[in-house]
Order: structure tokens, then C-alpha cells, then sequence
């Protein structure tokens, strides 16, 4: 094995170590904010009989949900909500 | 005035130049990384639409993006908070893409292509119907839009005039006919948000004998709107979208590349069945709304051209359009022209006749690709001699592949990068399969034909849609004429034609002519110059590799033909990488 082929091993190997370190660090942290900010907002809005998402059976003719969009300012079409 | 549109980060991610109320130029970014549906920031096809309308960055006045991401964002969060305590891998998964890249468009589009100026954001299902009705030749139409979902909005209905469209009625996620179909897609064995079409393939050759098992998971109302039983659904992660309660339902899921059983395509069949109940049900109820003769579709449903081809005999709407990508791809073009005719109020100037959008290569540029490859080939004296010698190299069964004019927009390939081949060799099919194409024996393959001719042929609508330019409709093949057209004739008799008007592309208009002298039958099959897993060809290059790997025996690029056999084989082996 030459040197170069060792050193670009060895970049490879490091480049596959710090992402795999990031990936840890990704995942520990994002399970912090699910727990600590998904979770709670889940528990107390179940809880109050919020529906999160329109599921479960519904007794209706039509599901249609009436709603008019049409043309805005063109100042309402910069924010992206 | 220059507006750009993209869409990003969703699946087919695209750019579309429209100067001064006409589209320059669109593109899927997929054709230029050759990473199939490519969701990436469309780097490449902004680059070659600024290229195509020769404009710069600076040049551009705005920006129109197809959709509302922070609306999206809402949708998603409320996804995870329904699923709590569940749903983290999908959490772990989208988080980091939502935070770098999803709500930082502005950001992205500054950093990556020195763009300053306005960005707008469209709702996505108002960039569908944009997408439709804007490039349509329409003056007054009733819009349906129906895809998986856009910010939380499934399927909406609504209507134009002029410029202006309005959207009246709506169905929220999860309750989607797209997503309905995607998961019975994942059970099925195939891949989400691509093998759709599979599905629909699969379908004639099974009976619907789960129409009524699988109607208990999904409630079709008289007026076409829907709701999922989501006891069967799951769609905060992709990669299975249904429940053990449907595998208890159903039976075991197919595996992927498993065996195809009766089951799977009766299972095909139901699912097309209900999934053509529920859009015609939508467009009678639209019709009975809005009480126009013109209908405009779009969304990834509207891919569906088998009920597509039924919509006309089974509504009261007179006349369809469809543009080429109706899917997610296609609302680049969507919000560039809502942009320009509905929010700055210019007037209409575009209708789309043709696919012919994406980038091409001039002459000079194919020659000087094949000799500095030393690639042999012949160069055609002129273009009398090209279309007799590659109307004999079809009709004497040789696959040949097409390059010539500019890449479609769109998914299919319509005469510009298309492999074409004889529909009226009985083996061809196998021969496609075998040589080119690896893919499923039950997929049928696509015939084309000059407009005047498609009624002799196909028991098409007449005047024949503008979507059967787009090869958007199915329709059955005449029964006395199936027999000379064994390629491209369905189990059920069926074909997805594609029809072509001389306008639109007269050199491919020609060669199907000169095929009809020499057969008495002028149809061709028209497949897209790619092998399976990979994107239709973009360059001359993908073009001569395509070709060099597979079996196909010869390419005419431009006036050059390239025959296979003269040149060194074995670049690569395409069997190796196709995929799904």
C-alpha cells in the first residue's frame, strides 16, 4: 500500500467516523426535542380532544371542507404561510 | 419580464423559465443528475433554463415557488404530534431536511444561483391547477386537482376564467385518493411515488374481486369526496403506508420482486376500478357545480391515463386538458404562470402544444461528440434519406433509439428521446424486454400515431384531446386492428396512445408516414430512451451509453446514424443497474 492510498484511507475512514459522530449527536438531540417538544403538546392536546389530524369516522354526506382561494395581494404570496 | 419557477424537495424536482408570459423553457432536475425523481434543489435545470432564455440571475424579476412551506411544516408537526409517542424515525428523518433546507428556500436560491430578487409562494394545489389551466387554450374551464397532498390539501375543486382561478372546495389529508393508491402501490410490492403506473398496468390482466373488500377501507361519496378508514393507512412514513389491520385484510403484502400472483392482480384491478369511481364522481359533482363544457386536471392522479381516456364518455364535460407533467414536477410552470397571468394580471399569451421544452444539442455539437469518441457512424445525405433508411431499420424489427430536438417535460417520452420500434412484430414486446428495457413482462408498451390516422386505429374521443398528445389517455385498440398491432395492444385491447399533430414535431411526424408506407400501418412503438431505474436520456452522451449498453441496434442523432454493431460494446452492462 502506498502512502497516498493510506492517506486517502485514512481521510475516507475519518470522513466515515465524523459522520457517523454526527449522525449520534442528530439523533440524540432530535429525541430530546420529541420528547421535550412533541410530547407534551401531543399529551395535553389529546388530552383536551384536540384532533391533531382530521381521522375517524364521521357521519356526513359529503366530506367536501368548503374553502375560496383565489387571487391575493401579491404582498401575501411572500410569506410562506 | 422573467419569472422563474421551481419545485423542490418534495419528489420530480423542476425549473421552468416563462418570459414575458411564454414558457423559454422547463426541465426536471432528475434528466440532468440522473438520479430518477430527484428532490434535490433543481440547481441544473434552473441553470439551463437561465441558459435557454438567455437571462441571468439578475435577470429574473421573480421567483414563484409551488407551494407554502411553513403551511407544509403545520401539516407535518401535526402529523407527529397525532402519532406521539410513535413516528420518530420520520421525525429523525425530515427534521434535519425541513430545518438546512425546506424553510430556507430564500436562502438556497441566493446561495446557489445569486438570485436577490422576490420570492412567491404558491399554494401547491393552486400550482397545479395553474399548471393546467394556464397553459390550456381554455378561456372558462372547471379545474380538478388530485394528488397525494400538497401543504395539507389532497384534491381540491374549483374553476377559471380569464386569469383568474378560484378554488372552492377542498379535501384535507390524510383523506387522498393519491395516497390511497401509493399505499396499495407499497402492498403490492412496488415502489411509492414511482411504480404507480405499474399498478395501473397490472390491472387489466385481474378481475375486481376486492372491489368490496377494499371498499371498506376507503368511503366514496356521491360527490366524489373521500375518506380513508386510516386504521388501514399509515403515512407519516413512506416506506410502508399501511397497517397490519390491511395485511389482515388483504392477506400478506407482495415482497418486492416477489411472484405475481392472480391475487395481486385482481387486488390491481379493484384498486383501478375504485380509483376511476372516485374521480368520475368528483368530475360529475364539478360539472353539476360549475356547469362548464371545458375541464382542466392535474395533480399526480391525473397521470392515471386509463381513466383519463374514460373521463369524456363518463361526464358531461365536453373538452380535457392535461398538461404533460401533471404531477409535482409540473408546478414549477404552474407558479411561474400564476405569477405572470393571475397576480401581475398579464394577459394570457401561452397555451402548451408541445412537450418540447428541455434542452437540445445542435448539430455541431453531435458531430463533434462522435469524433472526438471516435464513435463510427453515417451521416444521412439528407432528411428523405434518413426517414426511408430508419423507417426500413424499424420495419426490418431493429430497436432504434431517437435523439433529436429537445428533452420533453414531462414523464413520457414523446418522440424527441424515445426508442422506437415495430408494433407490428408479435415478438417485439419480448424483444424490448429483453434487449432494452428489463422490465415487468406484464407492462404493455405505447404505440404513436398521427392524429388523422388515431380514430381508424383506437375508439378514441373525437376530436381527439389535447392529452393524447401528452400520451395521457388509454383508450381501447379497434378490435379488427389489434391483430396487426400485437406490440402495443394490452391484454385488454387497450393501448396508450400517443398522437401527434406535424406542427408539433414534423421530422417524427414524417418517419411515422414513411413506417405506414412500408407496413400499411402507420403506428410506431414509442418507449422512453432509457433502461429501467435510470431517467430518460438528456445528452448525447446518456443517449450513445444507453445505447452501447442495452440492445439497441441503432441511434439516429440528428443526421447521424449510429449503428451498434460498429462500435465497441460492452461499456457497461444495463441488466446490472436497472432498478425500479
Amino acid at each position: 500500500m502506498s502512502v497516498s492510498e493510506f492517506a486517502r484511507g485514512f481521510v475516507q475512514g475519518f470522513r466515515g467516523f465524523g459522520m457517523f459522530v454526527n449522525d449520534v449527536i442528530s439523533f440524540v438531540l432530535l429525541l430530546i426535542v420529541f420528547l421535550v417538544g412533541i410530547g407534551p403538546v401531543s399529551l395535553i392536546g389529546k388530552a383536551t380532544g384536540k384532533r391533531f389530524i382530521p381521522v375517524g369516522n364521521e357521519d356526513r354526506t359529503s366530506y367536501w371542507a368548503p374553502r375560496i382561494l383565489g387571487t391575493e395581494a401579491i404582498e401575501r404570496y411572500e410569506k410562506q404561510y | 419580464m422573467n419569472i422563474l419557477g421551481v419545485s423542490a424537495y418534495f419528489h420530480d424536482s423542476s425549473a421552468c423559465l416563462v418570459k414575458d408570459g411564454k414558457v423559454i423553457a422547463a426541465a426536471e432536475e432528475e434528466r440532468f443528475t440522473r438520479i430518477k425523481h430527484d428532490i434535490r434543489f433543481p440547481a441544473n435545470a434552473i441553470k439551463y433554463c437561465l441558459q435557454a432564455g438567455g437571462v441571468t440571475a439578475n435577470e429574473i424579476d421573480y421567483v414563484a415557488f409551488y407551494e407554502k412551506p411553513l403551511l407544509k411544516f403545520e401539516r407535518v408537526m401535526n402529523q407527529f404530534f397525532h402519532s406521539f409517542p410513535g413516528g420518530y424515525w420520520a421525525f429523525y428523518k425530515t427534521m434535519p431536511s425541513w430545518i438546512k433546507e425546506k424553510i430556507s428556500i430564500r436562502k438556497t436560491l441566493r446561495k446557489k444561483t445569486g438570485y436577490k430578487g422576490k420570492v412567491l409562494f404558491i399554494e401547491h394545489h393552486m400550482a397545479h391547477a395553474a399548471s393546467s389551466y394556464l397553459a390550456s387554450p381554455f378561456d372558462e374551464a372547471a379545474i380538478l386537482t388530485v394528488d397525494g397532498v400538497g401543504e395539507s390539501t389532497t384534491t381540491t375543486l374549483g374553476h377559471a376564467k380569464g386569469n383568474e382561478i378560484t378554488l372552492t372546495k377542498r379535501l384535507e389529508f390524510p383523506h387522498s385518493l393519491g395516497l390511497f393508491y401509493s399505499a396499495l402501490t407499497a402492498y403490492l410490492g412496488f415502489k411509492v411515488n414511482n411504480d404507480e403506473y405499474k399498478v395501473m398496468g397490472l390491472a387489466p390482466y385481474g378481475k375486481p374481486t376486492y372491489y368490496d373488500t377494499l371498499r371498506k377501507t376507503i368511503e366514496i361519496m356521491d360527490d366524489g369526496s373521500i375518506r380513508l378508514d386510516t386504521n388501514y393507512f399509515v403515512f407519516d412514513d413512506l416506506r410502508t403506508m399501511f397497517t397490519d389491520r390491511l395485511v389482515r385484510l388483504l392477506g400478506p403484502p407482495r415482497k418486492k420482486g416477489g411472484p405475481m400472483e392472480q391475487r395481486h392482480k385482481d387486488m390491481a384491478a379493484s384498486l383501478q376500478v375504485l380509483t376511476e369511481e372516485a374521480v368520475m364522481k368528483m368530475l360529475n359533482h364539478l360539472h353539476k357545480e360549475t356547469k362548464l363544457d371545458n375541464l382542466c386536471i392535474a395533480g399526480g392522479v391525473a397521470l392515471n391515463s386509463v381513466a383519463n381516456g374514460k373521463i369524456l364518455k363518463n361526464t358531461p364535460f365536453k373538452n380535457i386538458f392535461i398538461q404533460p407533467a401533471a404531477g409535482d414536477g409540473g408546478t414549477a410552470m404552474g407558479a411561474a404562470l400564476y405569477v405572470y397571468n393571475t397576480i401581475l394580471k398579464k394577459e394570457r399569451e401561452y397555451v402548451l402544444e408541445s412537450s418540447s421544452l428541455g434542452p437540445e444539442f445542435s448539430t455541431d455539437q453531435m458531430k463533434r461528440f462522435l469524433d472526438e469518441n471516435k464513435i463510427s457512424h453515417k451521416e444521412f445525405r439528407n432528411r428523405e434519406e434518413l426517414l426511408k433508411e430508419t423507417a426500413k431499420l424499424i420495419w426490418e424489427n431493429n430497436v432504434v433509439g431517437w435523439f433529436h430536438g429537445r428533452m420533453e417535460w414531462g414523464p413520457r417520452a414523446l418522440g424527441n428521446c424515445s426508442i422506437l420500434a415495430n408494433p407490428c412484430n408479435p415478438g417485439m414486446k419480448d424483444i424490448l424486454n429483453l434487449k432494452v428495457k428489463h422490465r415487468e413482462a406484464f407492462r404493455p408498451f405505447a404505440p404513436v400515431v398521427c392524429v388523422e390516422d388515431a380514430p381508424d386505429y383506437f375508439e378514441c374521443d373525437e376530436p381527439v384531446p389535447y392529452p393524447t398528445d401528452f400520451m395521457l389517455m388509454v383508450y381501447p385498440i379497434r378490435k379488427k386492428k389489434q391483430e396487426a398491432l400485437p406490440a402495443v395492444t394490452h391484454v385488454d385491447g387497450s393501448g396508450r396512445l400517443q398522437t401527434i399533430r406535424r406542427e408539433q414535431n414534423p421530422l417524427y411526424y414524417d418517419l411515422i408516414k414513411e413506417f405506414g408506407k412500408l407496413s400499411g400501418v402507420p403506428i410506431l412503438v414509442n418507449t422512453s430512451f432509457n433502461i429501467r431505474g435510470e431517467p430518460i436520456v438528456c445528452t448525447p452522451e446518456n443517449a450513445y451509453r444507453c445505447m452501447m449498453g442495452t440492445g439497441i441496434d441503432f441511434l439516429v442523432m440528428d443526421k447521424f446514424l449510429i449503428s451498434r454493431n460498429d462500435n465497441p460494446k460492452d461499456m457497461w452492462d444495463s441488466e446490472k443497474v436497472a432498478g425500479d
